[in-house]
């Protein structure tokens, strides 16, 4: 065990940290909760501020030089992202571009397809959606209907996708499509990319429990994309899938620790300033134990990720430690809003940066995999339990 | 950064885990368990010549030089055979308290098997004092040495047979040793936290076999046809009982890792690992139990043992509420 970080890993840190320190903007609309804030200024906020990444080298730290990226090494991935959550900085706006698509394409993708999208996902003058989950298919994603049919030399494309995230803001949207309908479900699956800006797609906006509307639905109506948009094999979407769930699950666990120990410090603040019974809440023994066994976790999750990082950082395959994450920060997080809207009583039922973490807490433990998912993964990948209902 | 076991630590710890696999067996831990002392002596005899009594103490004091990272290696290993024996009250009680204490004289009889002994904070339960040839004893500010002779030991029925809690009568002033604020938990790092931290470590060896044998048996446990694993309602509480378990086996060698490296957080970082361990390691056993069904409720199958060696556990080194409040007090952030 050597938890230190090298004299050269900390000069980077250093670098990283002067630079977001003197380049982290300060007057943008509020919330770095990207996925419920749908107003078109904070869009172009975050746009412009991806943008101002891109031109100091601090954007796709983790693509290859050769693709625009930071070609930086993993350790500074997981250094940058920990300054990145330290510095409250907001989230670069084509996320699903830089962290799903763009790997995708940089493994599985041809040359035309790499030198044709990955300038602009990291411009962000192209924005992608995600087009996986559907009505009928979300926990089980392999059950996906939405159907692509080789005509010509185009797939064209029917069906509905569902939770789409920015789908209000997007420009291109990698979809699952089913393209063999007589194989077993896992195959007969194809990773197709098509244009959202035609008339065989509409998109309609959801409201969310928070009010707004950062996803919505996207309908395929004989909407049409050349067959070069196909990324991979036919029918071995799946596998390429997977390959992307991998970057969307396992990514950024360090600075999801930090975040949310950021997160525990204003919650204490919180309770040390909220009026309570004649005091305030932190002097409420019960209050002090719900805080305690809060950050008890939250200085956890740190160690779990560090943990979890540490096999990575040295070219070993994953431990047990690094399929905890997700479900572990996310209940995590879903605790500490509802004591936050404990503390605050009938004032926290007002709008507020609590009611609406609370309410938007809500969704985390169900994208990317529900609680439940992650607890069959677990069961099943980690500990070898025979697969249940499922197959 | 480098959060895993370096190369010697793993040496000891496929090194302990082969001992104790071969030395340790369920047979081993009963009979210990149902007789009159709750004494291992051929156990504890080897244990000795291995060099674990005096793993993080000083060569000087005729240690072998590690340090409570190593120590806590070892303790996981024996918490997974349950181990019975005056280990815990000697090498990871006294030990640490009198080399604390700078009591090196004291040392040596404890490192080479030829005296055992304890550390009494209260004397109504002291742990494993009918092993005891000596006693660490908190009276106040101050902490003294007894002999056996200058105490009499009332045992009283205890739930776990390998580690036992007696009446102390204490009748002989003993040695001063200087103050006893090592004993006691403060602000920062002291040789208490070292106790506590060891306990943990123990814990997840604990938590880890209550896991692997839970996952084997609903693997091959049949109901309604099927191994009972493939529901999702038995997969679901394994799952935790993983995440339990390896977060507890992050906080127990970070509070570790930080004794050792003497650092600032290294006292907060022990109550964050004992609030989560002592619960965690209730829920996993406890679970264990659930899910072996009838089975799991009886004398015969071990699960007792390890739950019981955890309800004692759970409540030596203060309170899982304690150490909430205490990690809250030292938050580094505040």
């Amino acid at each position: 065990m050597d938890l230190t970080w090298s004299p050269e890993e900390e000069a980077f840190r250093q670098e990283v940290r002067d630079w977001l320190t003197a380049n982290v903007p300060t007057d943008g609309p509020a919330g770095d909760v990207e996925e419920f804030d749908d107003s078109e200024e904070s869009f172009e906020f975050r746009r412009a501020w991806q943008r101002t990444l891109g031109e100091a080298g601090y954007l796709a730290m983790h693509w290859p030089t050769e693709y625009g990226g930071g070609g930086r090494t993993l350790v500074e991935q997981v250094i940058f992202n920990e300054e990145y959550a330290r510095a409250k900085a907001p989230a670069p706006v084509n996320g699903l571009g830089l962290n799903l698509v763009g790997p995708t394409l940089i493994t599985h993708g041809t040359d035309e397809q790499k030198s044709r999208f990955l300038k602009n996902i990291l411009t962000a003058d192209e924005i992608w959606c995600q087009g996986y989950s559907e009505p009928n298919a979300g926990s089980d994603l392999a059950g996906l209907q939405t159907k692509a049919e080789l005509v010509g030399d185009e797939f064209v494309i029917n069906g509905q996708k569902i939770w789409t995230t920015l789908a209000p803001f997007g420009d291109w949207i990698f979809v699952l499509c089913r393209t063999d309908p007589d194989a077993p479900k896992h195959q007969g699956i194809s990773y197709i990319l098509c244009d959202m800006h035609q008339p065989g797609v509409e998109v309609r906006p959801i409201r969310q429990i928070t009010g707004t509307t950062g996803f919505g639905e996207v309908f395929f109506t004989n909407a049409r994309t050349p067959a070069s948009m196909l990324v991979g094999s036919l029918n071995d979407g799946w596998r390429v899938a997977m390959t992307t769930l991998m970057f969307e699950r396992g990514g950024n666990i360090l600075g999801t620790a930090v975040r949310y120990r950021s997160m525990m410090t204003d919650l204490r603040a919180l309770a040390e300033s909220t009026k309570h019974n004649g005091g305030y809440a932190i002097d409420d023994p019960v209050i002090r134990q719900r805080l305690g066994q809060l950050l008890v976790e939250v200085e956890l999750l740190r160690h779990n990720s560090e943990r979890a990082m540490s096999p990575l950082l040295h070219g070993e395959p994953p431990g047990p430690e690094s399929s905890m994450g997700k479900l572990y920060w996310s209940e995590w997080y879903v605790r500490a809003t509802e004591l936050a809207m404990d503390i605050l009583g009938t004032a926290g039922l007002h709008p507020g940066v609590w009611l609406t973490e609370y309410l938007g807490a809500r969704a985390s433990t169900i994208y990317t995999g529900t609680s439940e998912i992650q607890r069959n993964i677990l069961a099943e990948r980690v500990l070898g339990l025979p697969r249940g209902g499922r197959n | 950064m480098d959060f895993r076991l370096n190369e010697d630590q793993r040496t000891l710890q496929s090194a302990a885990r082969d001992f104790l696999s071969k030395e340790v067996s369920s047979t081993v831990v009963r009979s210990a368990f149902d007789s009159p002392d709750g004494d291992s002596p051929e156990l504890y005899k080897k244990m000795v010549e291995l060099g674990w009594l005096g793993l993080a103490v000083d060569e000087s004091l005729g240690g072998v030089g590690y340090g409570p990272v190593e120590q806590a290696v070892v303790c996981e290993q024996l918490g997974y055979r349950c181990a019975p024996g005056p280990f815990f009250s000697t090498a990871c009680l006294a030990v640490p308290a009198l080399v604390s204490l700078g009591a090196s004289d004291l040392v040596g009889p404890l490192l080479d098997g030829s005296k055992r002994a304890t550390v009494i904070w209260d004397p109504e339960s002291v742990v494993d004092a009918q092993l005891a040839d000596g006693f660490v004893v908190v009276d106040g500010a101050v902490a003294r040495w007894l002999d056996a002779n200058e105490v009499d030991v009332t045992p009283r029925g205890s739930v776990d047979g390998t580690r036992r809690l007696s009446s102390v009568t204490i009748k002989g002033k003993g040695r001063e040793l200087g103050s006893s604020e090592q004993l006691q938990y403060g602000d920062e790092a002291r040789a208490v936290d070292l106790m506590a931290a060891y306990l943990c470590a123990e814990l997840v060896g604990i938590m880890q076999w209550a896991l692997d044998t839970t996952v084997q048996y609903v693997k091959d446990r049949e109901a309604f046809g099927r191994p009972i694993g493939v529901f999702q309602a038995v997969q679901h509480k394994c799952a935790d009982m993983l995440v339990h378990t390896e977060t507890s086996r992050s906080a127990a060698y970070y509070a570790a890792y930080a004794l050792a490296k003497g650092l600032p957080d290294a006292a907060y970082a022990t109550s964050v690992a004992a609030a989560y361990c002592l619960d965690a390691a209730h829920s996993v056993t406890g679970e264990c139990i659930q899910l072996h069904g009838g089975i799991g409720f009886t004398w015969e199958h071990d699960a007792h043992l390890y739950f019981k060696r955890v309800t004692t556990n759970r409540v030596l080194p203060g309170s899982a509420d304690y150490h909430r409040e205490r990690a809250l007090r030292l938050d580094p952030a505040r």
